[in-house]
């Protein structure tokens, strides 16, 4: 085994922009996204399809990023929490102003998985209940305890905007 | 390790009866977790999400008899498809708790039978609704039963080369009830400590038939025809399920765990299957 | 990428409040996010027995893997002399990396550094190392028994720090006593689970100084162990810190950063380490405890006398523990009025994870103690609980265990504000009953004292743009450290909070401070930087007071502006007083030191003035109990605390409710467990923490005073330590069955169930 492990190019569409990779077969698409384009906003914890901090998309529906090797997201969409209103022109998604208005957050690493996948589940079943949001959030830990602003969060994102909280992109910093 | 995504089912089984050390992916939740962590070791990974062949691969298909859900269907899709939560409503309930919904995303019917993974949650479902499974090595086809599918921890009754390419559900019939019970002993987040699959037909008001099938207790489901066969032709009632939990507590020989002890195991199968009779019973089993 | 090491660059800085949309998109960065340009990568090779002689290290596999660039062990690091490889905060017994004996499994034994972090972890599998194994032991009670195997050769009996408390006579009066009580109460070795894994980068510049950057809590202390280890003067070292994503004690002191000191110093580039969960998990861990406490009332069930004997499991190396072990020692009374107080303390070596402090440190073992005491010694009498708390609490003009005189207590009303939160919406509990699911309530207090001595300094400034900057070397790691520091400046200065920055500590430019814990950044900190803007305020004023022709105290600031209150004209924004200075900036400093003498006591009895605030909690729960599982569904949750003033009280709720949530997990489901020395569940299945689905609904009570200069409390952990007791207290209330040993788990209910119903049968 002294032997590196094989690489592939592969092609994958990172937030709307196809990027093509030489990867090692064996590498996740949480490393691929961390260490070569440079993404914050998808996080090591577990490595084992626990917490929810490796969130992204996958054509749309949340998946973890340390359970996918990057071979394996072949020619598919990936969206990161960052690139998550990318393509609109806002400068955050819904379930994400929802996170912002409840103050859902103590140290946040934990939150830009979890806002993505109230978004996802919220796109998918635009009636969703509160019930069914917190289903699909509960494999999303956070250890700091923020969850009953969570759960306020998902409250305002099934009861939809309430008022003109709505941020403006020059308060977004990069 | 070399990734390769064959177009063909005969492909994929050639491949690997070719390579001694290679392995099937599909949603990769088990096979990436090993992966990472050093367990396993192989030289080629055949991915089977590319196979164009497989009739249904991805879909949840009504057939004469019930349905038949592809190899390569989501967790997730099962848990919220239609056909299923009609005809085999327990099922998607199992599908509903694996993991999270993150898991459930990317794991597959075919990886989910093909792992055996103790701790799991459809497989005793399956063996109580009596599935089948149709594995096919590109050269020929044959339908194991669910029951004898799972053999050991992590081991089936697959060859080299087999794929599971479907799984056949029995429509539920008429007065037909079944359900699954998935017991955590510590986090809702979880794996099951005891998971409890009953399906149960009642005739005139007394039962037809019963399965009851525990899942995370042993290497494999349990059950014991001899205890609900016992139960026929009895209505559906407390003390039926009083029995039949009885039984099964005294007979389950419960392996030990981070999730509970052999003692707190036998005690849950008590507890869980007289539940999920009860629970059938309120379903509108009740005599 | 950020900037490749810099030695002139400013430390970094940011908006600490307004900072809500980078938070929940992601765009936020913590420590682990740092990455520097030509870095490379090291991993640990750890060890596989929990104790034994390192017979020898073959790297020569490893080596041979391309892109590694080398493997370095203990014995690289015994004969270089400009190492000095022992560190620890009390006793230097523990190496950088093992030198000849390893203690624990997962103890760093090599490390092997590559241009990635893939190849070097796939070569770190190629790293023969042999070790003879030693016989073990991970029990502490079983480490002071007279043959149990030695950890250190320098400190016997495997003792890592032995203490006493005496407080009036507790032998004599407990003879006195109308009733005694005694029990034991065990808590085991728990993770503190931080989120974010731990990371650190490492160089050496061509001037022969280190500069590490690192997820710290502790950058000065960090520094000051690389300077000891490095041989070098403090100067030459530079600490770099970043935001946190959790760390809740267990990134404090030397973690990373003596390791990827060392690997850069063999490679001669930068070295960056991060760690895997599992290597986490065998990182630090939290002091397991065995707590015997007998407990003697007189007729009216008031504390007459306390004897506490305490043996902590210190893991394999020391840190903290022989300072620490007292601290919960001296907590160890509970928030009581006791006479008479004997406590005895000893901490001992184990093969297992070092341990260190645990949000709430030292406290939750033995909280769980009295607290739990607290039920059982009340029912014995047929008191309620709360009733039997009020009684004893400790009040104004009361002495503490540490002949401490009590001042702004105010555990009654934090009591009554838990109690009535309880009772006010819930049907009383009898009628809520059903066959197999039983509910009960019940609460717990808490003490805390807070680090003393203890230092901080602070700088505040303005410059010619009119950019206020707040520095320090506190750290945020989601309390809301430096969105409250943003705050308490911008109130002194009187301009928008959103408009002052923050640093990052940086120990090149950021004044000292001691550490980040023990909740005491609010208030010793934030005192600190309330004095620097003051200093600066009043430096503003000074510029403008003369040329205006008024006093200095005459100037009117607001909005980020100074005038003149008769004359309209003489307006002037911050910026334009720093450009018409003629200096390029103005700061302002200021420091808070506890007072002279504050923490010192009595070697042999512990009698002093221990802390110069006393942090006081209440938290109230109501579970039900599925008597036929076992399974305890905590309903909800009530935590009261006393903040001091308050300085925000959104983050106040956050912290309070965010720290029961935290307690709720030792309370019920999390124990590191240990199997042949070696510890079986390093990893988030198999060692679970709470999750959205089993969390109570929280509600909380902040009592504050109104007074602009009263000192601010820390509340950051005073809500962690009572849930567990308040959980096994409300089990008892439920279904009438006591767990001494934590974790509740539904597992220990059900066979205490089962004993009772035998028992209630014989009788
Ligand atoms: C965090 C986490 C939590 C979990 N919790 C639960 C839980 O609560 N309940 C539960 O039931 N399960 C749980 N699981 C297990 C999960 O259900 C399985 O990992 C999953 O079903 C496997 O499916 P997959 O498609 O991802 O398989 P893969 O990982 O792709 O493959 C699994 C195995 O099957 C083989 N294989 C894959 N597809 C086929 C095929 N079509 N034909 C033949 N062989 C094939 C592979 O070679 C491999 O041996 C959990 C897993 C994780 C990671
Ligand atoms: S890091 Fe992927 S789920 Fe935890
Ligand atoms: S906010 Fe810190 S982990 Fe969730």
């Amino acid at each position: 085994m002294t032997e590196r492990t094989e690489s592939r190019p592969v092609e994958v569409a990172v937030d709307g922009r196809t990027r093509a990779f030489d990867v090692r077969t064996d590498e996740t698409l949480l490393e691929t996204l961390r260490d070569r384009c440079g993404t914050t906003s998808v996080r090591y914890c577990c490595g084992i399809g626990v917490c929810g901090t490796c969130t992204v998309l996958l054509d749309g529906d949340a998946v973890s990023s340390c359970l996918l090797l990057t071979v394996m997201a072949e020619g598919r969409q990936v969206t990161t929490p960052q690139g998550l209103a990318a393509t609109s022109c806002s400068a955050i998604s819904s379930a994400q102003q929802a996170f912002v208005d409840a103050g859902a957050f103590q140290c946040s690493y934990c939150i830009p998985g979890m806002a993505l996948a109230a978004q996802a589940a919220i796109d998918r079943d635009p009636e969703a209940s509160v019930d069914h949001l917190v289903d699909e959030l509960a494999g999303n830990l956070c250890r700091c305890g923020s969850y009953p602003q969570v759960r306020e969060a998902l409250e305002r994102l099934v009861s939809g905007p309430t008022d003109d909280t709505a941020t403006t992109p020059e308060e977004v910093h990069q | 390790m070399k990734f390769l995504r064959p177009e063909t089912l005969g492909e994929a089984a050639a491949l690997a009866r070719e390579h001694e050390d290679a392995k099937f992916i599909s949603g990769g939740t088990a096979v990436v977790l090993m992966l990472q962590q050093r367990l396993i070791f192989p030289t080629h990974l055949i991915s089977l999400t590319g196979v164009t062949d497989v009739p249904g691969w991805r879909e949840v298909r009504r057939t004469e008899t019930g349905l038949r859900i592809g190899g390569g269907v989501l967790l997730s899709a099962v848990a919220r498809s239609a056909h299923v939560r009609e005809l085999a409503p327990s099922l998607a309930s199992a599908a509903g708790v694996v993991g999270n919904a993150r898991i459930r995303n990317q794991a597959t019917t075919g990886g989910n039978v093909a792992e055996s993974d103790y701790a799991s949650d459809p497989p005793s479902v399956l063996v109580s609704l009596g599935a089948t499974v149709e594995v096919d090595d590109g050269t020929a086809a044959r339908i194991v039963p669910a029951a004898e599918m799972f053999t050991d921890f992590f081991t089936t009754d697959l060859r080299t080369g087999e794929v599971v390419t479907a799984v056949h559900v029995p429509a539920a019939g008429p007065g037909s009830h079944a359900s699954y019970t998935k017991f955590c002993s510590r986090s809702a987040e979880d794996r099951p400590c005891v998971g409890v699959a009953t399906a149960a037909r009642l005739q005139d008001g007394v039962l037809a038939s019963l399965e009851v099938v525990l899942g995370a207790v042993a290497a494999i489901p349990q059950r014991w025809p001899e205890v609900t066969r016992a139960a026929l032709g009895r209505p559906l009632d407390e003390q039926v399920a009083q029995e039949v939990a009885e039984e099964y507590a005294m007979l389950v020989d419960p392996i030990d765990d981070h999730r509970g002890s052999a003692w707190y195991r036998r005690e849950m199968v008590r507890v869980q299957v007289r539940r999920s009779l009860l629970e059938l019973a309120g379903d509108g089993g009740a005599a | 990428m950020s900037p490749a090491l810099n030695p002139g660059a400013a430390p970094l800085s940011r908006r600490a409040v307004g900072d809500a949309v980078d938070r929940v998109r992601g765009t936020f960065t913590f420590a682990v996010d740092r990455r520097i340009e030509g870095t490379l990568h090291a991993v640990a090779v750890r060890s596989v027995a929990p104790h034994g002689r390192i017979t020898s290290i073959d790297a020569a596999d490893a080596l041979a893997v391309p892109g590694v660039v080398a493997v370095i062990d203990g014995s690289h690091v015994a004969a270089d002399d400009g190492i000095s490889p022992w560190y620890g905060e009390n006793r230097a017994d523990q190496p950088v990396l093992a030198i000849g004996k390893v203690r624990y499994v997962g103890e760093p034994v090599a490390l092997v550094i590559a241009d990635s972090r893939a190849t070097a972890e796939a070569a770190a599998a190629q790293v023969w190392v042999d070790i003879e194994e030693l016989p073990h032991v991970v029990d502490p009670v079983l480490a002071g028994a007279p043959d149990a195997p030695q950890l250190h050769d320098e400190w016997p009996n495997n003792d890592s720090g032995t203490w006493t408390l005496v407080h009036g006579d507790a032998e004599r009066a407990m003879a006195t006593a109308a009733h005694v009580h005694t029990a034991t109460y065990t808590s085991p070795a728990q993770n503190h689970v931080p989120m974010e894994p731990h990371s650190a980068t490492g160089a050496w510049l061509p001037d022969g100084s280190l500069e590490v950057w690192t997820g710290t809590q502790s950058p000065y202390v960090v520094r000051q162990r690389l300077a000891t280890m490095f041989r070098l003067d403090p100067d030459r070292v530079r600490v770099r810190g970043d935001s946190l994503g959790g760390a809740f004690g267990s990134k404090i002191d030397l973690r990373l950063e003596g390791l990827v000191a060392l690997a850069s110093r063999a490679v001669g580039a930068p070295v960056r380490m991060e760690l895997r969960r599992d290597e986490v998990f065998q990182s630090a861990s939290k002091h397991a405890a065995t707590v015997t406490m007998t407990t003697g009332v007189d007729e009216d069930g008031l504390l007459v006398a306390r004897i506490i004997d305490i043996v902590w499991n210190s893991g394999a190396y020391a840190l903290q523990t022989p300072r620490s072990s007292r601290t919960g020692m001296i907590r160890s009374p509970g928030p009581y009025r006791i006479p008479h107080v004997l406590a005895r303390s000893v901490a001992r070596y184990t093969n297992t994870v070092p341990t260190g402090p645990f949000r709430g440190a030292m406290t939750g073992q033995v909280c769980w103690a009295h607290e739990s005491a607290a039920d059982e010694i009340a029912a014995e009498l047929g008191v309620d609980p709360v009733e039997w708390r009020r009684r004893n609490l400790l009040r104004d003009g009361d002495a503490f265990a540490t002949g401490d005189v009590m001042h702004e207590m105010h555990y009654v009303d934090l009591l009554t504000a838990v109690d009535d939160a309880l009772t006010a919406d819930a049907p009383p509990t009898s009628s809520t009953r059903t066959r197999t699911r039983r509910r009960g309530r019940g609460v717990a207090a808490v003490l805390k004292t807070t680090r003393t001595p203890t230092r901080s300094e602070a700088q505040v400034q303005v410059d010619a743009e009119g950019q206020v900057a707040v520095r320090t070397s506190a750290v945020e790691m989601g309390q809301g450290a430096a969105a409250s520091l943003a705050e308490m400046a911008a109130r002194r200065l009187d301009m928008p909070a959103e408009d002052v920055s923050v640093s990052w500590p940086d120990t090149g430019w950021t004044p000292f401070d001691q550490t980040t814990s023990s909740s005491r950044t609010t208030f010793a900190t934030g005192l600190a930087v309330e004095r620097a803007a003051s200093d600066l305020r009043a430096c503003i004023a000074q510029q403008v007071a003369q040329p205006w022709g008024i006093t200095p105290d005459q100037v009117v600031h607001r909005d980020g502006c100074v005038s003149s209150p008769g004359d309209p004209a003489q307006r002037m924004t911050y910026a334009d007083v720093v450009r018409s200075s003629g200096a390029g900036e103005l700061v302002g400093t200021g420091r808070y030191e506890t007072p002279p003498g504050a923490g010192r006591l009595d070697p042999e009895t512990s009698q002093g003035n221990v802390s110069v605030h006393f942090h006081q909690g209440v938290v109230g729960v109501e579970v039900e109990v599925d008597t036929e599982t076992g399974r305890v569904h905590v309903l909800r949750a009530h935590g009261a605390t006393y903040a001091g003033r308050l300085i925000d009280a959104e983050r106040a709720r956050k912290q309070i409710e965010g720290g029961m949530l935290f307690g709720l997990g030792q309370a019920v489901m999390e124990e590191t467990l240990y199997e042949a020395g070696q510890m079986i569940n390093p990893n988030l299945s198999d060692y679970q923490i709470p999750s959205l689905l089993d969390v109570p609904l929280t509600s909380s009570t902040v009592l504050s005073d109104a007074d602009p200069d009263a000192e601010p409390h820390g509340i950051g952990e005073s809500t962690v330590p009572p849930m567990a007791p308040a959980v096994a207290n409300a089990v008892h209330d439920a279904v009438g069955v006591r767990i001494r040993d934590l974790p509740v788990t539904a597992e220990k209910v059900l066979r205490a169930l089962r004993e009772k119903q035998a028992d209630d049968r014989k009788n």
